[in-house]
């Protein structure tokens, strides 16, 4: 009974939202500002990098970079589990349906010229925003704003911890006498 | 012997008992889980009890949906103004009212933006990885979990 009583008094106070799972899962979802969190990637990032074998291609970095944002987000939304579902870089995938897009709005063109002008703006706007986002195709409108705005967090993060990682790197670590000193 | 027949009595009234309390269990919870998938009135769920609302609510769904609307759309304008907090061209102008579809193509553009620079970054990375042997890595490793 204390658990169905949780459950009803957690439906009661979130009466407004509809899912309870996926609020408690935003609610858990980490800090993408944090220093710490930062620095973490950084260094799992680095650790992936160095498994793959040399010389590394750009592509694999970006995917490694992808997957260990996505590991560091824990699949607690759903861009993230889309990530690390899809074996295949997505970014090798992007080419091939550009071609494929491409025909389809020839089809579309074609046949149905109806339909894609009585799309209202904000809908046609949603759809190219679920493309945008991983595993976000076929979501509805409200979950899709909040993936998207958890993902431009994430990618935010992706971007300042990949460019500290440059400027170490471009840099050169110090020699180690400091560090043994310290 | 008669303390036998008393202790099969107790035994069979507790397993009764028992089972009887599971089954109002899994009763209760299919009721809680039906009224958390359908978005339920609260005056409903307040005053009604839990035997009667799974009737009423089926014969409300009018009432549900146009409140369920109400309630979505105050949803999304949250979403929105949200999300817009998070676009760097748009944060600036609060005090104008920025349209909805405004508000999507600045994240669409923004995600781009966002993944062209990452894709840079993977590049001058990748360069960078060559030219670095394995005990500097080591080395950053170490700078980067201090």
């Amino acid at each position: 009974m204390d658990s169905l009583s949780l459950h009803s008094n957690l439906h009661s106070v979130n009466n407004k939202r509809r899912q309870i799972t996926h609020q408690n899962s935003f609610a858990l979802t980490p800090s993408w500002t944090s220093l710490t969190e930062q620095r973490l990637y950084s260094s799992k990032l680095l650790h992936s990098l160095r498994r793959n074998s040399n010389p590394t291609a750009a592509l694999e970095v970006r995917a490694s970079a992808d997957r260990v944002l996505a590991a560091t987000a824990k699949g607690r939304t759903r861009w993230s589990r889309a990530i690390l579902s899809n074996p295949i870089c997505r970014w090798k995938q992007r080419h091939h349906k550009k071609v494929k897009k491409y025909s389809a709005n020839k089809f579309m063109k074609k046949t149905t010229p109806e339909i894609r002008r009585s799309l209202p703006a904000v809908q046609k706007k949603a759809r190219v925003l679920g493309k945008l986002i991983p595993g976000c195709r076929k979501v509805s409108f409200p979950k899709l704003l909040e993936e998207a705005g958890d993902y431009i967090s994430a990618l935010e993060m992706q971007v300042r911890a990949m460019k500290a990682l440059a400027d170490l790197l471009a840099t050169g670590a110090p020699p180690p006498a400091p560090i043994g000193l310290s | 012997m008669t303390e036998k027949v008393e202790n099969k009595r107790t035994s069979l009234s507790f397993s009764l008992f028992l089972s009887l309390s599971l089954f109002l269990v899994h009763f209760l919870s299919l009721e809680t889980c039906t009224r958390c998938s359908e978005s339920s009135n609260p005056i409903f769920g307040n005053t009604l009890g839990r035997y009667y609302s799974i009737s009423l609510e089926r014969r409300s769904r009018s009432r549900q949906t146009s409140s369920s609307r109400n309630i979505t759309d105050d949803q999304i304008n949250d979403l929105v103004s949200k999300l817009q907090q998070l676009l760097p061209e748009i944060r600036d102008r609060r005090s104008d009212k920025v349209s909805a579809s405004k508000v999507l193509q600045e994240t669409c553009n923004y995600i781009r933006s966002l993944h062209r620079e990452v894709g840079d970054l993977s590049e001058r990375l990748s360069e960078l990885l060559d030219t670095t042997d394995t005990a500097q890595a080591a080395i950053i490793r170490n700078l980067l979990m201090q």
